[in-house]
């Protein structure tokens, strides 16, 4: 994003609808935080009205809202923005439920925006940190495939990880 | 990031609606990719029992090199009888309150009684080299975060003493490479009888490929002479340390002294270059008696000491910005004892700084390690616990780089 988007008098609005039809309107500064719209607003002759067919509205609404604080910030960046930032991002990731969660980051998977990517990713890293592998599994609802035998044998490899 | 399948391009237009049909709980693999790239190396290791997709995604190239550089330098510390992974963190307003060490078991049982000293460090693995009263001296490969260890013995014929010079990473064929030196004959003092003199002897330089599995000796004259005492300092792929230029050439009377240069031996070419050292003569004052040669935030560093009592007692801490300029080398900082909080200072190593530049780690006598502060020249200590009186430090990353 180029610094004089900021300076222009005139703020482009853009039209972001969800799958289930509900519609956000936002200045492109917030909604070209997203790598997959920004691309398509530097396409020449891009339309205002976006779809975005494998977001939900309560998800784009929540991707939308993080975009909003990092563009607002993004203008006059200082430490003691970061330290705002990084304050905000903490507030906004800890009390997600698993299922919020993964639906946000598939979200911001989807429409690009790495920075919130990293953010959750990290936030989930944080939530699975020491468990023990059947907590994992139940995490994530995976189920063990090896054989008989085959688990016990890939434990023992690196039996010290699981004391 | 790749796209689940399921998953398609935001549409400008709408053409039709897909609702998404994401199961809870569960991710693409590839989203896993970057969620378990931030765990430590025995969670990972752990997970690995998981499925099997998790285990072949965690024991893939791709995966080992994106954990490693997320991976965040810590400081490694050697202790009479421990090693730890201390994580500092300089940015942060309180680095003191760093969270636990990750303590490392050593790689041998303990009762073998041998000690290790860590010789090279890389990518987060370990070139130690142990002893004990009654074993001969060898030397290991080691992650200790994986605890995969390999032993290595010199290759070498000569009788005298082989020596490890440095350890580092060649990118181009993703190998690591050991380089040794080893006396092959000794010098003949003005009676013709042989002398052990360390600077004054002949050496053979012998290369370790890790992936290869197989030593080689390199050319003859590929220089002769002796410093890496002082340490040696991994930067751009190139193993770099101090040469002090041997006896007999400065001894003679009609020739200018030698001065002492670096050499840098590229593990990816594998030739070698020289590199000048900064100005460490001061006019009217005691010559420089430590020096030491280090990485310090991916470049060259070089402390030259002028020990004795203060006020005589300081020491220089210089850097090298880019080595084609005329005056590469850049005096970062001087200090006194005072400025650290001790009456004596018989070693000074630089480990670390923050991004604004005016933090410095500085490990301190072999004993303490304190964040030193360029603007008010003050230190704090950074607290340590279970290393014993001594310690030696270094950066290393924890990571699952593994071999063959």
């Amino acid at each position: 994003m180029s610094s004089s988007s900021t300076t222009t008098t005139t703020t482009r609005l853009l039209m972001l609808k969800a799958s289930d039809g509900v519609t956000f309107e936002v200045e492109e500064a917030v909604a070209t935080k997203l790598g997959a719209i920004n691309n398509m607003v530097e396409e020449e002759g891009s339309e205002d009205l976006i779809c975005l067919p494998n977001v939900n509205g309560k998800f784009l609404g929540m991707v939308l809202e993080w975009c909003k604080k990092h563009a607002n910030n993004n203008t006059n960046s200082d430490k003691g923005n970061d330290e705002v930032n990084k304050w905000w991002d903490k507030e906004f990731v800890m009390d997600l439920d698993q299922n919020t969660l993964y639906h946000l980051l598939m979200a911001a998977d989807y429409l690009s925006g790495t920075e919130l990517v990293d953010l959750l990713t990290e936030k989930v890293a944080s939530m699975i940190r020491g468990k023990k592998v059947e907590e994992i599994r139940e995490t994530f609802k995976i189920k063990s495939d090896f054989l008989p035998g085959q688990e016990e044998e890939i434990r023992k490899k690196n039996s010290w990880a699981f004391e | 990031m790749v796209l689940a399948p399921d998953m398609q391009p935001p549409q400008r237009k709408r053409k039709r609606r897909i609702t998404a049909a994401v199961a809870v709980a569960s991710l693409p693999l590839q989203m896993m990719k970057e969620i378990l790239c931030r765990l430590s190396a025995k969670d990972v290791l752990r997970y690995r029992s998981v499925c099997k997709d998790w285990r072949s995604l965690i024991d893939g190239p791709d995966f080992i090199a994106t954990h490693l550089n997320r991976s965040k330098l810590g400081v490694l510390i050697n202790g009479d009888d421990s090693l730890q992974l201390l994580r500092i963190d300089l940015e942060e307003e309180e680095v003191l309150s760093s969270s636990p060490p990750e303590r490392f078991t050593h790689p041998f049982d303990q009762d073998t009684g041998r000690t290790i000293a860590v010789l090279g460090c890389c990518n987060g693995l370990l070139l130690v080299g142990f002893s004990t009263d009654t074993e001969e001296q060898g030397m290991a490969i080691w992650n200790p975060s994986t605890r995969k260890c390999t032993t290595l013995s010199y290759n070498t014929d000569s009788i005298y003493k082989s020596q490890v010079i440095g350890f580092g990473y060649d990118p181009v064929n993703d190998d690591y490479k050991l380089l040794t030196s080893t006396i092959i004959s000794l010098a003949r003092g003005g009676g013709g009888e042989y002398i052990l003199e360390l600077r004054s002897c002949c050496y053979e330089y012998q290369l370790y490929s890790l992936k290869a599995k197989t030593w080689k000796t390199l050319d003859k004259g590929f220089h002769d002479n002796y410093g890496y005492q002082y340490g040696h300092a991994l930067v751009s792929n190139a193993l770099h340390w101090i040469v002090i230029p041997k006896l007999e050439q400065l001894g003679r009377d009609s020739s200018p002294p030698l001065s002492t240069f670096i050499f840098a031996f590229d593990l990816v070419t594998e030739t070698g270059r020289r590199l000048s050292m900064p100005n460490l003569v001061i006019e009217g004052e005691k010559p420089c008696t430590y020096h030491r040669l280090v990485e310090l935030g991916g470049s060259l560093c070089v402390v030259s000491g002028y020990r004795g009592i203060p006020p005589d007692c300081h020491f220089d801490i210089w850097i090298m910005k880019g080595d084609n300029t005329t005056m590469p080398w850049v005096k970062l900082f001087s200090l006194v004892p005072s400025n650290v909080g001790t009456h004596y200072l018989s070693s000074l190593l630089p480990l670390t700084y923050n991004t604004t530049g005016d933090q410095v780690l500085l490990a301190i006598n072999f004993r303490t390690l304190i964040v030193y502060d360029l603007r008010t020249r003050t230190a704090k200590d950074v607290r340590i616990s279970g290393v014993g009186e001594c310690f030696n430090a270094c950066m290393c990353v924890s990571s699952l780089v593994n071999w063959n």
